[in-house]
């Protein structure tokens, strides 16, 4: 067979099976359900965080108001304590005081 | 007056054995076991820290907390009000005034009244001071402070009724010796 021929024979047509189409259809179908796939997961994602994110920020707030109150409470009765003892060290100071005179 | 260079003895740094946020190494749970009410508080410094974040620098008595617990590495507060005399033994409180003895600290306020004692120390370094300790002893009432951190004693002494605990008033040093004649 000479070099034409060969070219000829490769590059007859030849007619798709029948159930080419349906083959094509079908793999189209399935590439347009997986993008849809991944936008529904995609949007489920961001949306899942953002929900995580205020619950973490609101756990935050909690958590600081809790530390501000305990905070103030703590310094608080330290004052009074420092208050009662001076208190007490001047009555104190005082009866010696009135006692030495 | 004493007990206005007591309060002015201020700020310092820690030293020591002890670490940044150290607690006194004292078990409370005898004492707080027979207390009919009792306050127990302790601040490490990331919530120190997390309670700054929350104080308002807009409300002038928040921004005041706020500067105050800026030098401050860790608070500790024990508190007990009992029913009756006698819930707990003065002498139990000895291992916890020991760790009061030494390494910078020294017992600058020592108040004998009747039944009570009350004994302030404080830890200082270099002209510096921070570290306070308070042990308040009563027959019914026993309460311990442990600062940890630079402190203005002095502003710690006007806190109280800025925030809804009450103030406790100082006698006037003269009519009390006016009195006690």
């Amino acid at each position: 067979m000479n070099l034409d021929d060969e070219l000829k024979l490769a590059f007859r047509r030849e007619e798709p099976s029948a159930e080419f189409a349906e083959r094509v259809l079908a793999e189209r179908r399935r590439g347009r359900r997986n993008v849809m796939m991944r936008r529904v997961i995609g949007w489920s994602m961001a949306a899942a965080m953002l929900a995580a994110g205020f619950g973490v920020e609101y756990r935050h707030q909690a958590q600081g108001e809790a530390a501000k109150e305990k905070s103030v409470l703590a310094l608080e009765i330290a004052g009074r304590q420092l208050n009662r003892v001076r208190a007490k060290l001047v009555r104190v100071q005082a009866r010696n005081g009135a006692e030495s005179e | 007056m004493r007990s206005n260079l007591v309060l002015g003895v201020l700020a310092g740094a820690c030293l020591g054995p002890w670490s940044a946020w150290a607690q006194p190494n004292f078990d409370f749970s005898g004492f707080a076991a027979k207390a009919k009410e009792k306050v127990e508080v302790r601040l490490d410094p990331s919530t120190i820290r997390l309670a700054g974040e929350f104080l308002s620098s807009r409300n002038p008595e928040e921004e005041r907390t706020k500067k105050l617990l800026a030098g401050i590495q860790g608070v500790q507060v024990n508190s007990f009000e009992y029913a009756e005399k006698g819930a707990y033994r003065p002498e139990d409180l000895e291992p916890l005034r020991r760790q009061f003895q030494g390494d910078g600290w020294a017992r600058i306020v020592n108040v004998k009244e009747q039944n009570e004692t009350s004994e302030i120390y404080v830890r200082t370094e270099s002209g510096k001071t921070t570290g306070l300790a308070i042990i308040s002893a009563e027959p019914k009432e026993l309460t311990f402070v442990y600062i940890n951190g630079t402190i203005d004693l002095a502003q710690v002494a006007d806190l109280p009724g800025k925030f809804g605990i009450p103030k406790i008033p100082i006698p006037d040093a003269q009519k009390q010796k006016g009195k006690a004649k």
